[in-house]
């Protein structure tokens, strides 16, 4: 699936995957009641 | 609610964040302050109480990229099959023979800068322990220099040195 959508936008797939991931942590319903540790931002949530 | 003795000790689970469907709750990233506190070489110079949260952190973080990873499985209706896992798996696994003699590789050098450390001669603790290994008196002597800057390895030689 990614691979197709890279190849169809002309991007590396490791592009499309961290773009895919970016899209997705923008999108998903995160809630944090308690603020003892810092969330990972960026590229660091995916390493 | 702050962690103290595992004996009795009350579960925590405070939430921390939830991601789409996962919650991380404070039970899965906790430290063991009193396992760590045990272990000096461990924290490497930190408080226990640094190292502790410091590790609290780096689960948090691998806790969360899990979560995401969990949701996008979730939202493309994906899941790893055996096929997918297999080429990341340690091909053949090794024996416990062979991994024994791995650790009994890797454990040579700072058995012999103990020896070095606690007063014993260059010459001579490489001729009885480091030359079979196939490394020169230079080489040993050389390894040395590395470990005296990188302080974990000096830490376990020094360690090494006080329990024999």
């Amino acid at each position: 699936m990614l691979e197709q959508r890279a190849l169809s936008a002309g991007v590396s797939f490791d592009a499309m995957a961290d773009e895919y991931m970016r899209e997705l942590v923008r999108t998903l319903p995160i809630d944090t009641p308690d603020r003892r540790f810092a969330l990972p931002s960026g590229p660091d949530v995916f390493g | 609610m702050a962690p103290d003795g595992d004996v009795g000790r009350r579960i925590d689970r405070t939430p921390l964040v939830r991601i789409g469907a996962t919650e991380i709750v404070y039970e899965e990233i906790r430290c063991d302050r009193d396992a760590l506190a045990s272990k000096p070489i461990r924290h490497r110079g930190k408080s226990v109480e640094k190292a502790c949260r410091d590790q609290e952190q780096w689960m948090f973080r691998f806790s969360v990229r899990r979560a995401v990873i969990a949701a996008a499985f979730a939202r493309e209706g994906c899941s790893l099959s055996e096929d997918d896992i297999a080429p990341f798996r340690r091909v053949p696994p090794l024996s416990e023979e062979e991994l024994r003699a791995g650790a009994e590789r890797m454990y040579v050098l700072p058995r012999a800068l103990g020896r070095v450390y606690a007063g014993e001669e260059w010459q001579k603790v490489w001729e009885e322990d480091v030359r079979s290994s196939g490394s020169t008196l230079a080489d040993f002597r050389a390894s040395a220099r590395l470990g005296r800057r990188r302080t974990p390895s000096n830490a376990i030689c020094r360690r090494m040195h006080l329990l024999d």
